[in-house]
Formats: C-alpha cells, sequence, structure tokens
C-alpha cells in the first residue's frame, strides 16, 4: 500500500474521530444519562452496598453505562444517520463507509473509556483511595462489556427499522435487562433464573465479579464486535428506510 | 476522452422499468445538464452511476478517480457548525481535500461578498441554518474539493438568486480546472443556458439536445418550459 494514501487516511480518520467526539460531547441529554446519573445513583444508594467491595458494588453501574453507551450512542448513531439521509449523501462509497466506520468505532472507544474513567473518579473516593491496577482491570472489565454490547446494537442498526423502531426497540432492550436484574437480585434463583442467565447486564456483571474469566471474555468479545463491525461496513445500509429509494 | 459513459442502461423498482435503454456520455471538462420532471428517475440515474444501486442491464463505464456527488436530500448532524460538518463531509472524501482558509481564499477570487457570506455560514450551527444556506454552502465546498467528476442533483433548488449565481459560477470555474459537471434540475432556462449541452429524461428514456431551440423545435414548442411540458407527457 502506498504509504501517502496511509497518511492521508489516518489524518483523515483523525479529523472525523475529532468531530464525531465534540459531536457527542455536544449532546447534554446524553452526558446526563450515561454519565452522570450512574455516578449520583451509586452515591446516593451508597450506605446500602457498603459493606461489599467496590468492584462488586460498582460492576452493575459500569455493566450499565457499557450498555448505555453501545445501544444509544454507537448504534443508535449509525442509524440517526442513515434515517436522516446523511449516510445516503456522503457515506456510499467503500472508501468513505471504511473511514467512517474506523473513526466512528475509535470515537466510541475514547468515549466510553472517558464516561468510565469519570465514573471511577466520582465514585471511588467513598470507598477508599484511587488503585491503578484496579482502573485498570476495572477499565478491561468495562471495554469487554462494551465490546459485548456493540454486537447486540450492531445486529440491531443492521434491521431494516425507522428510527423511531429503532429508539423503542434499545429502550425495550434495556428495560427488560433492568426488570431481569432486578428479579434476579431481589427474588434469588426462581422463575427468572433462566432470563437472568441471558440478560447480557448480568453476564457483564459476571465478567467484573471475577465469575468469567476476564482474558476468555474480552478476547471473544473483541472478535464478536470486529467480526459484527465488518459485517456491517461489508453490507452496510446507505438509504433510509423511509425512502422511495 | 469520455470519463462517463452509460450504454443500453435499464433499471426499474420491484418489476416496474423506470429507466429503458439509456445512453449518455461526458467528456472531461464537460458540462452537461439533465432534465426531467419529479419522479422522472434523475437521482436513480445518479445512484446508479454511482454504484449505489446495480443495474438491471446495461453497463456504465465511470473512468473518474475522484468523484463528488450532491445529493437532493442534506441533513447535516445538527449540533455541528457548518465548518466541521464540511470538514466531516471533505474528510469523507478520496480527494486531498483543500482546508478552510484555502476554500476562502479561492472563493474570495470569485467574489469577496461570496467568500464573506460563506465564512458567516460556517460559523453557524447546522440546526440554526436554513435549507437554502446548506444548500449553497456543501454545494460550493463539494465544488472546491479537485474532483475530475462532479455529479450535482438539484443543487439550485430553494436556492437564493445571489448564491444560485455563486453556484453557477462555481460549477463553471471547476469545469475550467478540468472537471466533468452532471447537473440535474427543473429548470429549463438555467440547464439551457449554462450547459454546454443536455439531456431531457421523460418517459423511460434519455434524449440529447445541443441547445434550447433544438430542444424548442423537436417539441413543437415556443417556450423552454412548454418544451419540458411536452416531452414530459
Amino acid at each position: 500500500m502506498n504509504p501517502n494514501h496511509c497518511i492521508r487516511s489516518a489524518k483523515k480518520i483523525t479529523t472525523i474521530t475529532k468531530i464525531l467526539t465534540t459531536e457527542h460531547l455536544r449532546e447534554p441529554t446524553s452526558l446526563l444519562w450515561s454519565a452522570l446519573a450512574p455516578c449520583i445513583l451509586f452515591i446516593i444508594t451508597q450506605p446500602t452496598h457498603a459493606a461489599s467491595t467496590y468492584t462488586a458494588s460498582a460492576a452493575w453501574f459500569y455493566s450499565y453505562i457499557s450498555a448505555t453507551l453501545a445501544f444509544f450512542g454507537f448504534s443508535f448513531y449509525l442509524i440517526g444517520r442513515r434515517e436522516s439521509g446523511f449516510t445516503r449523501s456522503f457515506i456510499y462509497q467503500h472508501s468513505a463507509i471504511k473511514l467512517f466506520l474506523t473513526a466512528h468505532t475509535l470515537s466510541y472507544f475514547l468515549l466510553s473509556s472517558l464516561y468510565a474513567t469519570l465514573f471511577y473518579l466520582l465514585t471511588k473516593p467513598l470507598r477508599g483511595h484511587y488503585s491503578l491496577p484496579e482502573y485498570l482491570y476495572l477499565m478491561a472489565c468495562f471495554y469487554t462489556s462494551y465490546l459485548m454490547f456493540t454486537c447486540i446494537g450492531l445486529g440491531i442498526a443492521a434491521l431494516p427499522i425507522k428510527f423511531s423502531t429503532a429508539s423503542t426497540l434499545f429502550s425495550l432492550m434495556s428495560f427488560l435487562m433492568l426488570v431481569s436484574g432486578y428479579t434476579g437480585a431481589t427474588l434469588g434463583h426462581d422463575a427468572s433464573h433462566t432470563l437472568t442467565l441471558i440478560n447480557p447486564l448480568f453476564l457483564s456483571a459476571q465478567i467484573f465479579h471475577g465469575e468469567m474469566p476476564l482474558l476468555n471474555s474480552f478476547l471473544t468479545a473483541l472478535s464478536a464486535s470486529a467480526a459484527s463491525t465488518y459485517l456491517t461496513g461489508r453490507y452496510f445500509r446507505i438509504q433510509p428506510i423511509w425512502s422511495r429509494y | 476522452m469520455d470519463i462517463l459513459t452509460i450504454n443500453n442502461l435499464h433499471f426499474g423498482y420491484s418489476g416496474n422499468p423506470l429507466l429503458n435503454d439509456i445512453e449518455l456520455t461526458i467528456k472531461a471538462g464537460e458540462l452537461v445538464g439533465i432534465l426531467g420532471n419529479n419522479g422522472a428517475g434523475k437521482t436513480t440515474l445518479f445512484d446508479l452511476i454511482c454504484k449505489i444501486k446495480k443495474p438491471t442491464k446495461g453497463a456504465i463505464s465511470n473512468l473518474s478517480r475522484r468523484q463528488a456527488y450532491l445529493t437532493q436530500i442534506l441533513t447535516p448532524p445538527p449540533l455541528l457548525r457548518m465548518n466541521e460538518a464540511g470538514k466531516l463531509i471533505t474528510s469523507l472524501t478520496p480527494n486531498v481535500s483543500p482546508d478552510h482558509t484555502e476554500i476562502l481564499s479561492k472563493l474570495a477570487k470569485w467574489s469577496p461578498s461570496l467568500s464573506k457570506r460563506y465564512a458567516e455560514i460556517a460559523k453557524k450551527k447546522a440546526a440554526n441554518c436554513s435549507y437554502g444556506e446548506i444548500r449553497s454552502y456543501f454545494t460550493l465546498t463539494l465544488l472546491l474539493l479537485n474532483s475530475d467528476l462532479i455529479i450535482l442533483d438539484e443543487p439550485t433548488a430553494g436556492v437564493d438568486p445571489e448564491f444560485r449565481h455563486y453556484i453557477w459560477l462555481g460549477i463553471k470555474s471547476a469545469c475550467a480546472e478540468g472537471a466533468s459537471v452532471l447537473i440535474a434540475s427543473h429548470y429549463t432556462e438555467e440547464i439551457t443556458k449554462n450547459c454546454q449541452r443536455f439531456y431531457m429524461l421523460a418517459n423511460k428514456r434519455l434524449e440529447a439536445f445541443d441547445s434550447g431551440g433544438q430542444f424548442m423545435e423537436r417539441h413543437h414548442a415556443k417556450s423552454l418550459d412548454e418544451a419540458f411540458i411536452n416531452a414530459s407527457v
């Protein structure tokens, strides 16, 4: 491959990543619900889980942040840009699709790292001193969880659904995960047992608890996410679903 | 040399033919118009050229290496400023894109007031821009991307006369620098006045014309609009 072409592509990816990240950070509701709301809830409910370790207490919160970013950020953005007609206008060539998906993936890698770091910085002082090994472990678990949720999100983004339908579907999934998690935690392992076991939020919390091996989980999630992203690029939906074209 | 050649092209939706036996050529540096009423298939033809759709039959030879396509629907991300949206779009093209300063200085050569208006729009958030401002801004940006084939789908629709004037100025400048431009419009007068030659897309076929006079004569009309109506029925 031509080195000049590689340098030019790298510069373009950097520029697009910067713009997409800026755009996301200008969305106040996203910052509030994905970043600040979990911090506030953790601080409010802190006395109820003071007996357990920080990792055990915070696992569901990190899982929630990763799911919200993967669903309502990473995947929903693809549907939003498609349904607004932007994709149809500017991201229809193979080279543009590659550049866009690479930059979009990088942008959400940065944003997810930022949100998880923000949560750690704001909540950890309630339960002791900052610890670099703990932070790195949590980030590895968080990113494994995020990659897992991007696979589900990309699956939904590949469906021929309108913006409003996608919004309902993501909200429904989040609600079902929450209900399943809540019943699993309050009723123990009875009627909700099977539902709990297939709940991605529960599986994600298991990674944080160390009940699922981190390295294997990470490699599986990374491979699945890479394959999903490749397939998304290969069969990229360009036309808005509402379009007569 | 023809940069774009279309031979015996056929296309349809769900078994209903929309384009039949389409023949089209465009040379390097040539400005060619396409007239056609709503739903005639102009956008579909452009999508076929840009490989967004596959033809049912026929061949398209597109030799361009740096193609730019301005579609009818332009919806930049509302939270971005127009210069950011412009940078996003130029970064997504395969071309070596000029930066904002280079664009402004190039526009200033055409007209200082155009450069000033472009710079003012660049600072605005996309959500606060009018349809005409968005359309003008992106058309002018795409025209300055050093493309060799520029496809414009109704670039002057909803645009004020001042910007319409500058868009045509930009189109002619791009052609003078070697780009081939294929432009669709409903405005018979601007197509016949500005394009070197044009086609009329009607009844699933493309009909070639060298001048407005030939268009009126062939369709037994006293005005360009009458010729358009006669050709469409």
